[in-house]
């Protein structure tokens, strides 16, 4: 009879979880995307087999649509600033006093020599409606009870993924690593969030490392040092016209 | 004696002898045009391209080759240098720093190689002050030369600014806006096409390092057989480093020439074969016009082997006689077309010249002076006179006095 109990309980409980995985997901996107407006101070580090780079950068945000950035540090790069409107990425190059519209063939390129592309800063792909979701397991990541949840992308979805695989943790929605593999199931990529901070009062990822695994010692961090949400934010900030003005 | 009768026999029958020094001549004659034109316009192309900028030989970082990138660069010291002068073969070593970048002016946009170059050095290789256009090759700090094939596509005069853009080294951005100070004509349509020049110190200064090159290039003595330079310079450098002949690094030049070379070839066997059938035809009608004459001979005592003689000495002559002949008026044509290149695109009429600029070549051709193509073509020759003569030499040793007599 306790058994039978038991049973049932371990059968329900993995229901629940099942039923719950896009609402993990949706929480999860909230965490991060749900935000209003936000201005960040971040480090990036680019680490290579035989070197590092390090660049200071401020940036802010309206939404997931808009999205601009400034280097402070190095100083032969500072004013450099990289806007994303919508799926259009801008990049102004103070040296040459140049404001670039990135056309689709820069798209692939490297993002300011790190490991993520132009077009990473503009996928309009959303977890929520493009990905197929299960709860595949459980586990602890840096001390955060996680839930695992594979996402197949839908046959319509604009996605380049064959496969994501997210540990989520169960308290604060924090995505606390991605797996990323291509169409034939090979693992590419892999993102950790490697410290948790509080901004604002809300727990988020502070710092991230993004590995691609085809090269080996590659790895980009980015650390985030400052970070505040729903604040008033100038729209013209986000206008090509207004990125050489940005500091 | 055995002479005398030769030379004779020759004399005596003119007509013959003329037919046959004739086919030999004009066979000659096309087949070393031809590969002089050949050999002259190969020539050229190699002076073009490999000696006035690629290099014959050149060395990189380990890797660098096949992956171009700022990360595979090297540092280049004075002892690496001294070190590379000293090795046998090696006149003149220059250092450079090359990388890909965009270049635009107003909304035009190209892509291009920009090349830190060391002038003083640079100008012991080739003299870069003649080849220039416009404006001068002393530049300055943050100056740039172009190419005349970018100067055209931006239709660019001095003293406009072009913007530079690309890759710096180790994820550093590189970007700046450069005022063109000269323009150039390398005589070769890439390098035309894609090249803009600055100074080491301004380049390293754009990819934001202070000390790296990509390329040591390396100019040889004349004579010097770039293979032995490359022996050489392994066994003196590290593993760090690879060495390179321009038959590697411009495989599509060497390639060319093989191609065409080979066409050049059957060409000439063609026209050998044609040769060697007349000699044999001249040959096979004088043996049987002169059965009765041999039959004479050998009944009142001639030797086989004299009487063959005879005949051989017959067929050198007179394929030497062709043989010199053809060399005698060729070199001074080939010597001519040397000093006063023909130039292929007039020779092939209009927008040939642009057609051959757009491949990559020259449309000067100046004809090779060079002794080794009669000679080798010469010596073919004499070597088929010989294998022709086996047939007289067969049938003499076969032949019947009497029944030849028998008329």
């Amino acid at each position: 009879m306790y058994l039978l109990i038991l049973l049932h309980i371990t059968f329900f409980n993995i229901n629940i979880q099942e039923i719950d995985a896009t609402r993990i997901l949706e929480k999860s996107e909230e965490q991060v995307q749900g935000i209003k407006s936000s201005y960040t101070e971040m480090v990036i580090s680019i680490v290579r087999p035989k070197w590092t780079k390090e660049m200071t950068m401020k940036g802010w945000s309206i939404g997931d649509e808009y999205f601009s950035s400034v280097v402070l540090t190095p100083i032969k790069e500072k004013g450099t600033v990289f806007l994303k409107r919508e799926n259009e990425v801008w990049n102004y190059v103070p040296s040459i006093e140049r404001t670039i519209k990135l056309p689709p063939s820069m798209m692939m390129q490297n993002w300011m020599g790190t490991d993520f592309t132009n077009d990473d800063l503009v996928q309009r792909s959303s977890i929520a409606d493009d990905y197929s979701n299960s709860v595949i397991g459980e586990e602890e990541i840096g001390g955060y009870d996680c839930w695992i949840i594979e996402l197949i992308p839908n046959d319509d979805a604009p996605v380049v993924w064959g496969k994501l695989v997210m540990w989520i943790d169960k308290k604060n929605y924090m995505q606390m690593k991605t797996q990323f593999f291509d169409e034939y199931g090979d693992l590419i990529n892999v993102m950790n969030s490697v410290e948790i901070s509080d901004f604002g009062g809300k727990k988020l990822p502070s710092k991230i490392e993004f590995i691609p695994l085809e090269k080996e010692g590659n790895k980009t961090v980015i650390e985030r040092l400052v970070w505040e949400f729903d604040i008033d934010i100038n729209p013209r900030l986000f206008t090509p016209g207004y990125m050489k003005n940005l500091r | 004696m055995i002479f005398k009768i030769a030379w004779r026999n020759i004399y005596r029958n003119k007509k013959r002898s003329l037919i046959t020094i004739t086919s030999i001549f004009a066979a000659l004659f096309l087949i070393i045009l031809m590969r002089a034109l050949q050999f002259g316009f190969y020539d050229k192309l190699i002076e073009t391209v490999v000696e006035s900028y690629a290099g014959y030989v050149e060395i990189h970082a380990d890797g660098f080759w096949d992956n171009q990138n700022l990360d595979n660069s090297m540092q280049v010291d004075q002892e690496l240098l001294d070190k590379i002068k000293s090795v046998e073969g090696v006149e003149n070593v220059v250092q450079r720093l090359q990388t890909f970048s965009l270049i635009s002016m107003g909304d035009k946009t190209k892509g291009a190689v920009i090349n830190g170059i060391n002038l003083s050095e640079e100008q012991k290789i080739t003299d870069w002050n003649k080849k220039m256009l416009s404006g001068s090759f002393d530049i300055k700090k943050n100056e740039i030369i172009i190419g005349k094939g970018i100067a055209e596509f931006f239709n660019i005069s001095e003293n406009d600014t072009l913007i530079l853009y690309g890759q710096g080294y180790r994820g550093m951005m590189a970007a700046g806006k450069y005022p063109v100070k000269g323009i150039i004509d390398l005589k070769n349509p890439d390098l035309n096409k894609l090249g803009v020049f600055m100074t080491m110190e301004s380049a390293r200064n754009y990819v934001s390092s202070d000390d790296i090159s990509t390329h040591i290039i390396i100019d040889k003595e004349k004579y010097y057989e770039e293979k032995k330079i490359v022996e050489n310079l392994d066994n003196v450098l590290s593993d760090n480093y690879e060495v390179m002949t321009w038959k590697e690094t411009l495989p599509e030049i060497e390639q060319t020439i093989t191609a065409d070379s080979a066409g050049g070839l059957i060409m000439a066997f063609i026209l050998y074969v044609i040769v060697v059938f007349g000699m044999f035809g001249t040959v096979l009608m004088m043996t049987e016009e002169r059965k009765y004459e041999f039959g004479v001979l050998i009944s009142i005592g001639m030797s086989r082997a004299r009487l063959f003689g005879i005949i051989l000495i017959e067929t050198v002559i007179l394929s030497m006689v062709g043989v010199f002949l053809a060399i005698a008026v060729t070199f001074p044509i080939c010597y001519y077309y040397n000093i006063n290149p023909i130039n292929m695109a007039t020779l092939m009429g209009e927008g040939a010249d642009q057609m051959m600029q757009e491949m990559g070549f020259s449309p000067i051709a100046p004809m090779s002076t060079s002794l080794d193509i009669p000679l080798s073509h010469a010596l073919v020759i004499f070597l088929f006179s010989l294998l022709i003569s086996i047939y007289p030499a067969i049938k003499i040793a076969k032949l019947n006095p009497v029944k030849s007599m028998k008329v």
